[in-house]
């Protein structure tokens, strides 16, 4: 506590310097956390948007073989890898249809990460080798229930002329996009069995991968790997709009990478400058401190305070400002909130100022402090005060 | 004494101890290259996509629309022909209305440069484009032929995304496409966009609409009687804007969002490097409060004082706006860089120059930053009581 005191009044003893370094930290911590944080914000803006699916569909018209997915998963890029068979099918009245997706569900729900299950539900499909997981408000139209045996009509007929049969065994939903066209979800091995139409192929395949923006390299690769064979596959985005926007945003992220290269820039030589210039100022009341029976520990301990002070002080209302700033900014992005949401202030880029404070600490209190500590008593007195 | 002579003995005083307290001193330096770094790069990202967007548009043609942008444009070919009967486009030696019905679509390219994805429009144009568009250039190898699988490449999008050089192919929906030739336009949004037959550009897409038509006007006069032609005809629900005002029109958002962009930020740094500029010039006179205490007994007025100060700021000022603007033109001029356009909803690739008037304006900020720092502080330096410095001293 006393060192802080004293450390406190350092600061102080030249109330202008201090206060005009204080105004240029605060500046610059304020665009810090404003650019980090539009920075931060189309970073992970870009995780969340879809841009990183990709379908893979027949070139022509022979449909994809399920033994595809080997290769596919040993493509570099491929993160994750799900196949679809879709199985055209009715309740009772043939004029409402829907389709009955027959897939791998672990993987399926992996991959379509916007569908939730509850987690017991999908074992129960997967325990289950006739289930099915229907959207839920489609159920509830239906008025299915969890445990009801529900015959389909269907235009592909079963192998054996008898209908298609399914038990229920929990629902699918899709917060993010309530008005889902109407779906369930059964086990690929089920369907592919008794189907007489696409037997081991499927619809497409779905993967997700490591970068979209490499998206493009990954679709051609796989594209290659089937091009001579009797089912070449076309492996396009799901989103196509999404990642010509991420290639903007690419831009946008180096942009603001290098001016807060800039600003840090400028920022540290300024308070290199202040702090070794402070320092030397007030080297005989160093040596007063010393005399008084400071160890030399505690003297560089006092210099590097007096530092962490205004850094931390310049810092803490630099990003206090930018919090309250910061959704004003964002929502003079009308591009980018449009597509992206409304950019939000992330807790990582105030911490990260935090620690930039520290850092710009530790360079410019470095050698000012080794100096201090090393100082010799009658030296430092010979000096004028 | 004479003012002037004064102001110069004590700014050469002044200057001389300049390298006695370098550090301080190149603070200012630092910060201002920093901020005319940042404001003309940012300036020159802005002008450049204003120049390219305006350039796209000529007052001589009008674009037709039926949706708010290209994009999401349909018109039929009754619609077309029924525009092309309208007055005021001007016809060909032949008689033929000089007009084009575009077509248009994204395909996904790679970046040979960067390896990356790149989503390039495709411009599927009429017969009657290249005397339509007479700015548009081929500047290598040869034009599509018309009902084959060939594309044109704008310059533009040769040169963000590397490759495309003829002879290559491009993956249309309906299988690969050969590039003919490379185009220029004078800079404009269509240098980063393929151009084709619009014929082969439907069929490929599976459409039968056309994005806009785009058509030559008669003269004084045209676009009136044009535009009341087409936007009273019942058939229609179309929007008719003269090109270059359309085009300005569509980048604007783009454009003054940059601008704004530029100047907040640049803005935001130069009130920071205001008080890191006072900050070592208040440092500098209170290391000189001595001499210039000694100049103020020895006859010189508080004037020269305030002006040697504000003088000193300002050459550091402008050696450090100097290396700013030096590193900003270095960095930029010539380059070429895309934004997303609002054109066509493709991006725009357009080419940076940092001209004389950017360099001029990241100048003249940087003064106007040690002005203000430098008066400040120069205020201070003339109050120094002689007496109490001398103490001090």
């Amino acid at each position: 506590m006393k060192m802080f005191r004293l450390a406190w009044a350092g600061l102080w003893a030249k109330p202008v310097r201090t206060t005009l370094t204080l105004v240029s930290l605060i500046v610059g911590f304020l665009l810090f956390g404003l650019l980090q944080g539009l920075h931060t914000a189309f970073a992970l803006a870009t995780s969340r948007t879809q841009a990183d699916r990709l379908l893979i569909s027949p070139r022509f018209e022979s449909p994809l073989p399920q033994s595809y997915l080997g290769q596919i998963q040993q493509v570099p890029g491929v993160k994750e890898v799900t196949w679809t068979g879709f199985l055209p099918a009715f309740y009772q009245d043939a004029r409402k249809g829907f389709v009955v997706i027959s897939t791998d569900p672990v993987s399926f729900i992996q991959v379509r990460n916007e569908y939730v299950v509850k987690p017991a539900q999908l074992q129960a499909l997967l325990a289950t080798r006739t289930g099915m997981l229907v959207l839920e408000s489609f159920a509830q139209e239906l008025g299915w229930k969890i445990g009801d045996k529900v015959p389909l009509g269907s235009l592909v007929p079963r192998a054996d002329g008898a209908p298609w049969t399914f038990d229920v065994v929990g629902f699918v939903t899709n917060p993010s996009n309530p008005g889902s066209v109407p779906f369930a979800l059964a086990n690929y091995d089920y369907v592919n069995e008794s189907r007489t139409n696409l037997k081991d192929r499927v619809t497409r395949f779905v993967v997700r991968v490591d970068d979209p923006r490499r998206s493009l390299e990954t679709a051609e690769a796989i594209d290659e790997l089937f091009a001579s064979s009797e089912a070449p596959s076309r492996t396009q985005a799901e989103n196509e709009y999404a990642q010509s926007d991420m290639a903007t945003i690419g831009d946008v992220q180096r942009l603001t990478a290098a001016i807060t290269a800039a600003v840090l820039f400028a920022t540290l030589f300024m308070t290199v400058n202040v702090i070794r210039q402070a320092a030397r100022e007030r080297t005989p009341q160093f040596g007063m401190l010393k005399t008084l029976g400071f160890s030399d520990r505690k003297v560089l301990a006092l210099v590097v305070g007096e530092a962490l002070l205004l850094c931390l002080l310049g810092a803490l209302i630099g990003l206090a400002i930018t919090t309250v700033t910061f959704p004003l900014v964002a929502s003079y992005l009308p591009n980018l909130s449009g597509y992206l949401g409304t950019p939000r202030l992330s807790g990582r880029v105030l911490l990260l100022g935090v620690v930039t404070a520290i850092a710009l600490t530790a360079v410019s209190a470095a050698l000012p402090a080794w100096k201090a500590m090393r100082l010799n008593i009658v030296d430092a007195l010979r000096m004028r005060a | 004494m004479s003012w002037l002579n004064q102001i110069r003995s004590v700014t050469a005083v002044g200057l001389s101890s300049v390298p006695a307290r370098l550090g301080t001193s190149m603070v200012i330096v630092v910060g201002l290259a920093a901020v005319v770094a940042v404001l003309v790069s940012a300036l020159a990202l802005a002008q450049g996509f204003r120049d390219a967007a305006r350039k796209t548009g000529s007052a001589s043609r009008a674009i037709v629309l039926n949706g708010d942008t290209e994009g999401a444009g349909a018109l039929t070919r009754e619609n077309v022909l029924t525009l092309l009967n309208a007055p005021g486009i001007r016809k060909a030696a032949g008689g033929e209305p000089v007009a084009s019905a575009d077509a248009l679509t994204f395909i996904g390219l790679r970046n040979s440069i960067t390896g990356l994805n790149a989503y390039v429009a495709v411009r599927g144009v009429g017969p009657q484009a290249p005397a339509l568009r007479p700015e548009m250039k081929l500047v290598e190898g040869r034009m599509f032929a018309p009902g084959a699988r060939e594309v044109v490449v704008g310059r533009a999008v040769q040169h963000r995304l590397g490759g495309l050089a003829p002879g290559a192919t491009v993956p249309m929906q309906n299988g690969d496409w050969t590039v003919t030739g490379v185009f220029e336009s004078g800079g404009d949004a269509h240098e980063s966009e393929l151009m084709t037959d619009a014929a082969m550009l439907l069929d490929a897409t599976r459409r039968n609409v056309f994005a806009s038509l785009t058509v030559a006007l008669e003269g004084e006069g045209a676009l009136e009687r044009f535009r009341s032609a087409a936007q009273s005809d019942p058939t229609l629900t179309v929007k008719v804007w003269r090109e270059d005002e359309y085009f300005e029109l569509a980048s604007r958002n783009v454009s003054s969002l940059l601008t704004a962009v530029a100047w907040g930020i640049g803005g935001l740094m130069a009130f920071g490097a205001v008080f890191a500029a006072l900050n070592t010039m208040y440092t500098a006179v209170g290391v000189r409060a001595g001499e210039i205490a000694t100049l103020r007994a020895m006859g010189f007025g508080a004037g020269p004082v305030v002006a040697s100060v504000i003088i000193e700021a300002v050459l550091l000022a402008l050696t450090g706006a100097l290396i700013g603007a030096l590193i900003a033109w270095a960095l930029l001029d010539g380059s070429r860089v895309s934004a997303m356009s609002g054109i066509s909803s493709s991006q725009l690739t357009f080419g940076l120059h940092v001209g004389p008037a950017l360099l001029a304006t990241g100048i003249a900020c940087g003064i106007g930053i040690a002005v203000v720092g430098g008066a400040l502080a120069a205020v201070k330096a003339a109050r120094i009581p002689v007496a109490e410095a001398f103490r001090m001293a």
